[in-house]
């Protein structure tokens, strides 16, 4: 066996991916490239070097639900020295990191008030079946992944709904609690540098999955079409488990075992601990990067037509957006605190050191919601904000403002090239792109 | 309802004069045939009724005497005026609870009483029986009954309503016949009342002597009302030695007691044995096990 | 049902629903409420029945398949550790047919294997599935024995040979490398507990001629047992399975009748009515405290508890399924209890009767249906009529329109309640074409807060419950019972979403004549859901099948 048993699983991985996600694309012209893993890793396989040539890229979401008010959102100036609209008014300490992409239109049918939006952006496409047609943007990067866990996905708000999907009817379900979150990645399974000894059992819980697997081989051959996609999918999951159960142990010195956060975080008053269950979750998944547990994440911070009571406010947050009269200073005050989260998370990666910067220069992590102005479930002026240059693939602190209603695919698309996914479009239908956003691409 | 009742207890139309007491409600019926299940309400909050400045209390004129200092009968203690201005009303306790919780040392003899209600120490019921409308009956009974169980408590820290609990075993009963409701309004009394209390970790029965009860019953069943009447001097002091208050701030309690005397005055020594004390309370809908 | 899923749910929902509005307009829908002659022909079309394929083990199956068959002592990882239910269809039974299992899940699966298996093996356990005596670490023999009867059960039929090959092969290469036969067989019996064939139900079928399958014996029993026990086949249905009793009418109808007379069968009840109502968001039911203070943590499990113990009861005594919208006899407990103030029942979720002049309309007055058809801070006529429209009568509802303001206006001295608000939904044609037909309903109900308490004032306004259901007016909450009860559309919904529960999709055309003669069987059952569940099972539509596509669409 290759002394790099990541790599032996990853090539098995990428060519059952590779396929798998032609069929999920149904066509589209979707072209996955060599494993990207070349790209990331160096000769030892795990040692980094310089962002982008040893440092891997990483991809993160942070999603939340009923969307904004444009005029209390889009700044007015537009370039390096853009304005801090009351939404957003919490970037101000990492506003040199996040740019702000106004003006674009997610050119999807719009039929479903708080569905539509998350299909065209996420996938490009309308949903169909209640679903998305093929993976997330995501899940097309998490499938390039050979670390520990190719994704993780978290919810702020409890629920076993995200918009993170491997292929129509495929969620990845959310872990909801951080302690489930802390075990899951840093519990049992996780071992720092000389910490760990050879279990026995890994290698017969191996030689079980290696056996479930044939089973499921045997299985999908006499199936129709659609069940074999599912049992690709649970095969898939298999094969990340054996990764897993072969892992080595993380080699960078700045990788430490985070302390272990609260086991529940109970409401207050009947309100939820928004703000501490995400800050918990997000020091696991910095930690999480920093350890190379993973390089993705998908956080669904509150789900789409929630009518969570977030901070003081008088009714739930749906509610609210359709309900509350006048310029919505409810409405407001609740985004305004939801982009401070996503705040503390990009502020986090930019202050944790990697190489000779920080997390976040290899980062991209998009920030957006289901629709734009909440009230009428519109789609133009999507909101999307991306922190993070990706190792200088993107141009971070900018406010790029699209004058004519551009493809927010463009901006998917650019974010999959800052990733070294070889996709040459994006989308299907109107939503269709082969050209990214060149305004928000940097220079690496 | 439970909004309304955040603040202090609030006793609605408590001005309503005795005299009303003696007549036939509009349209109720005389007889004391029960067409309707008894109607049970726990008291989910209770307090003394406090004095204004100026002399105001809310209570009731137990002694059908408007009395001044000069007044002897009342032992020289002057009546106090309810905040619709109806006056002769005897609470003259009022003027006694807030020095004994300054002398105690900022206490208030209000949350230790919420505290024995809702952690279910203190569970009193009131109960309506023979009632034949829900507005309008002019022969009631009226009963205090003590029950036992452990209450829910709401968001607004009081004790839910239509909760059901079981009658206390052994526990001490007042019932007051004769009593009338009109417009919504029970007047009952006079009547020798039992009331068991249960505080701090003693329990006791107070007895409120020529006690005069008036409820007023909401659209949605809740109660709010006031019991008054005489309390023995001699019976507070025993009890009050049974909450082992110290001896310093017993001396004070005696002082102030025999000092604020003013119903049943004994002709032979001019000393009055009772003092008079109104009640407040709010209560809500509740179910008894049989 | 999360708002999540509330926003996946509807467009499902009135897909499979729009199939049988067309329907409805069809000339012959008209008479379906005439019962048919007994053996007159049937003049229905021909079946075409749905595809077969896998259907995915709920958390609660789960749970329950790994009690009955390793016993109710065995520990299982609570719900919150497996893969969660998905319900993006509005019935987890529906979405069991699309569903896959998540990277995630396949690690939790794992980790509840072993978790289960080290229990069974345990020293006090073991005895219950190995019953001889290994002569070493790794007797082959003995493991096999052992792994061939678990895997009977846990597969639902027996193992073929080399699945029975490759569990006794783990069991022993694991044996012999811990130097324990015990701790061996936990290995092979998680690998029976991650199979595919146990995670799954295997449901395929085999081809009997004119492009259709049948379900085998063994097929069946796990049809059965799913939709009437919520649990896997018992040891005796597996044994009608193999020996051929469910290949034909006879035998079916006596082992359907056994599973119904079984407690289990109330487990089956309780999950029909968890789907057909859409119960599952009062685990995390959103009330506003400072507005609802009797709202606490409990409230959404009891209320939920509530409302499948009435549904229970009703399958039990086969009461007229029509009567769950104007029943008094309820079952509570005392936090439930309090907030309907009623008198509790001295057990827990013992029997209470409502008053006669109870406001509360069955099931429709329960808490858990008003509580969760609401919003944190109000009432919301227009998710309760809604509810009623999709629910109770499969009357669906479009989505709302977007680019549209949503906005109704604030409470004002104009405007005090909530009736007066909405009236401007209604009078905007393009809003009102919809919230008319839900909005109406829903005030009828106006007199429950958003909590599901009776109040008889709206900011200082005695409430207005009239309304009107597609020309049947009623006074209040109880009179919209009596519409709902009389309005022959109830009780074909529920035929229909029964069976949609029971196979696992959205009736198609091609069983439009299934779902006729069901109706027509439940009449005549006079409503019985025990019955109407037997009638199911016992239909062409849950007996059959056409292959899946093999190409992608």
């Amino acid at each position: 066996m290759s002394p790099r048993k990541t790599g032996r699983s990853s090539s098995r991985l990428s060519l059952s991916r590779r396929t798998m996600l032609r069929g999920l694309l149904g066509g589209a012209a979707v072209t996955i490239g060599l494993p990207a893993l070349e790209i990331f890793l160096n000769d030892s396989g795990t040692a980094y070097a310089d962002c982008g040539t040893g440092i891997p890229a990483r991809f993160g979401v942070f999603y939340y639900g009923n969307g904004m008010i444009p005029a209390q959102w889009n700044p007015t100036i537009t370039g390096p020295d853009y304005d801090l609209p009351l939404m957003l008014a919490g970037l101000a300490p990492v506003k040199q990191h996040v740019t702000v992409v106004s003006g674009m239109r997610v050119l999807t049918t719009n039929t479903s008030p708080h569905g539509s939006g998350p299909a065209g952006l996420f996938s490009g496409a309308d949903l169909v079946d209640d679903t998305f047609v093929g993976p997330s943007i995501d899940q097309v990067i998490a499938a390039e992944q050979a670390t520990r866990f190719q994704s993780i996905e978290v919810a702020v708000q409890r629920s076993t709904n995200s918009w993170s999907m491997t292929g129509p009817h495929m969620v990845n379900p959310p872990e909801t609690n951080p302690r489930a979150l802390f075990d899951r990645i840093f519990g049992g399974g996780f071992s720092l540098p000389g910490e760990g000894m050879t279990d026995p059992r890994i290698g017969l819980r191996i030689s079980v999955l290696d056996a479930v697997t044939d089973q499921s081989r045997r299985l999908q051959s006499r199936l129709g079409y659609a069940d074999r996609q599912r049992l690709d999918q649970h095969l898939e999951g298999i094969r990340q488990l054996e990764t897993q159960l072969s892992a080595p142990p993380p080699d960078n010195v700045l990788c430490m075992r985070p302390p272990e956060p609260d086991a529940d975080y109970p409401d207050v008053d009947g309100r939820p601990q928004m703000q501490a269950i995400h800050r918990a979750m997000s020091d696991l998944l910095v930690m999480a990067f920093t350890c190379d547990q993973t390089r993705v994440f998908f956080e669904m911070f509150s789900q789409p037509v929630n009518n969570t009571l977030f901070l003081d406010t008088a009714a739930g947050h749906h509610s609210l957006t359709h309900d509350e009269p006048g310029d919505q200073p409810q409405v407001g005050e609740i985004v305004q605190f939801i982009i401070g989260e996503y705040a503390y998370l990009v502020d986090k990666l930019a202050t944790t050191a990697e190489g000779a910067g920080t997390l976040l220069d290899s980062c991209a992590i998009l920030g957006t919601t289901d629709v734009s102005y909440g009230r009428t479930h519109a789609l133009d002026e999507y909101p999307i904000l991306i922190a993070g240059s990706a190792c200088d693939r993107l141009r971070p602190g900018w406010h790029y403002r699209s004058l004519t209603g551009e493809n927010a695919s463009k901006v998917c698309l650019s974010l999959l090239g800052a990733m070294g996914i070889g996709v040459t479009s994006y989308g299907i239908g109107a939503a269709h792109t082969t050209v990214g956003l060149g305004d928000i691409e940097g220079t690496g | 309802m439970s909004r309304a009742g955040r603040g202090g207890l609030a006793v609605v139309a408590l001005a309503a004069s005795l005299a009303g007491c003696m007549a036939n409600g509009p349209g109720g019926t005389d007889d004391c045939v029960a067409t309707q299940p008894i109607r049970s309400s726990l008291v989910r909050r209770l307090g003394f009724a406090r004095q204004d400045p100026d002399g105001i209390s809310e209570g009731f004129d137990l002694d059908g005497r408007v009395s001044d200092r000069g007044d002897a009968t009342a032992c020289g203690r002057a009546d106090f005026v309810t905040p619709e201005g109806v006056p002769g009303i005897d609470n003259q306790i009022a003027r006694l609870v807030p020095l004994v919780e300054a002398q105690a040392g900022g206490v208030s003899l209000d949350d230790i009483l919420k505290t024995a209600i809702n952690n279910g120490q203190m569970l009193l019921a009131i109960e309506l029986e023979d009632l034949d409308d829900e507005r309008n009956d002019s022969c009631v009974t009226v009963q205090l009954r003590p029950l036992m169980g452990t209450p829910s408590l709401g968001t607004d820290g009081l004790i839910e309503i239509g909760q059901t609990f079981d009658a206390r075993e052994g526990g001490v009963v007042s019932r007051i016949e004769g009593a009338r409701l009109a417009d919504g309004v029970l007047q009952a009394g006079p009547a020798e009342l039992s009331l068991p209390v249960t505080i701090l970790d003693a329990s006791f029965i107070l007895h409120v002597h020529d006690a005069l009860i008036r409820i007023v019953i909401d659209e949605e069943g809740n109660f709010t009302g006031a019991f008054g009447g005489g309390i023995d001097i001699a019976e507070m002091i025993t009890v009050s030695q049974s909450l082992n208050v110290p001896s310093a701030l017993m001396g004070a309690v005696m002082l102030l007691l025999n000092n604020n005397a003013d119903l049943d005055r004994d002709p032979g020594t001019n000393l009055c044995g009772q003092i008079s004390a109104t009640l407040l309370f709010e209560s809500v809908p509740a179910f008894v096990y049989d | 049902m999360t708002l999540a899923t509330t926003l996946a749910t509807t467009p499902a929902i009135a897909r499979g629903a729009s199939v049988l509005a067309l329907c409805l307009g069809l000339a012959g829908c008209a008479s379906l409420d005439t019962p048919i002659a007994p053996g007159a022909p049937r003049p229905f079309t021909e079946l075409t029945p749905a595809p077969s394929g896998l259907r995915r083990l709920s958390a609660a199956q789960y749970t329950n398949s790994v009690h009955d068959i390793f016993g109710d002592d065995i520990v299982v990882p609570p719900a919150s550790r497996l893969e969660p239910d998905v319900d993006s269809s509005g019935y987890l039974s529906v979405d069991s047919s699309s569903v896959t299992i998540s990277r995630r899940g396949v690690a939790q699966y794992e980790a509840a294997a072993y978790d289960i298996a080290a229990q069974a093996m345990d020293a006090s356990r073991r005895a219950r599935f190995v019953t001889c005596a290994p002569v070493s670490a790794d007797d082959a023999v003995c493991a096999r024995t052992a792994l061939e009867a678990l895997g009977l059960r846990l597969y639902r039929r027996p193992l073929t040979r080399e699945e029975l090959d490759a569990a006794t092969g783990i069991a022993t290469a694991s044996a012999a490398a811990l130097t324990d036969f015990y701790d061996g067989l936990e290995f092979g019996i998680a690998l029976l507990l991650q199979s595919p064939s146990f995670l799954f139900r295997e449901e395929l079928g085999h081809d009997i001629g004119d492009g259709q399958r049948a379900y085998d014996g063994f097929e069946m029993a796990s049809r059965m047992s799913h939709f009437l026990w919520n649990t896997t086949p018992d040891a005796e249905l597996l044994g009608d399975a193999a020996s051929g009793a469910l290949d034909d009418e006879a035998g079916l109808a006596a082992a359907t009748e056994r599973m119904l007379a079984d407690p289990r069968a109330e487990q089956g009840a309780r999950e029909f009515a968890f789907e057909w109502l859409g119960l599952s968001g009062l685990d995390d039911l959103v009330k506003d405290p400072s507005v609802y203070t009797q709202i606490s943590p409990e409230v959404g499990p009891s209320a939920r508890e509530e409302t499948l113990s009435v549904v229970a009861h009703f399958f039990r005594t086969g009461q007229d399924a029509r009567e769950l919208m104007t029943t008094r006899e309820t079952f509570l407990d005392r936090k439930l209890a309090s907030m309907y103030v009623v008198r509790a029942p001295r057990e827990d979720f013992g029997l209470v009767t409502f008053d006669e002049d109870s406001p509360r309309p069955g099931i429709l007055g329960h808490i858990s249906i008003l509580a969760l058809y609401a919003h944190p801070v109000s009432t919301s006529p227009t998710l309760r009529g809604r509810f009623v429209r999709e629910r109770l009568l499969c009357d669906p509802i479009p989505q709302p329109p977007v680019g549209v303001n949503t906005a109704i206006p604030e409470p004002s001295a104009d405007a005090p309640t909530l009736r007066v608000r909405l009236a401007a939904h209604q009078e905007i044609e393009y809003c009102g074409s919809c919230h008319r037909r839900m909005d109406g309903i829903g005030l009828g109900l106006e007199a429950f807060d958003g909590l599901g308490r009776f109040r008889r004032l709206e900011n200082g306004q005695p409430i207005d419950a009239s309304g009107d259901l597609d020309g049947h007016a009623f006074e209040d909450a109880r009179e919209l019972g009596q519409v709902i009860h009389d309005d022959t559309r109830f009780t074909g919904c529920i035929t229909r979403q029964m069976y949609r529960i029971a196979t696992g999709h959205i009736e198609t055309e091609g069983e439009r004549g299934t779902l006729r003669e069901l109706r027509i069987a439940f009449a005549s059952g006079g409503y019985s859901l025990s019955q109407l569940m037997e009638s199911i099972v016992m239909s062409d539509g849950f007996r059959r099948a056409v292959p899946q596509a093999e190409e992608a669409p």
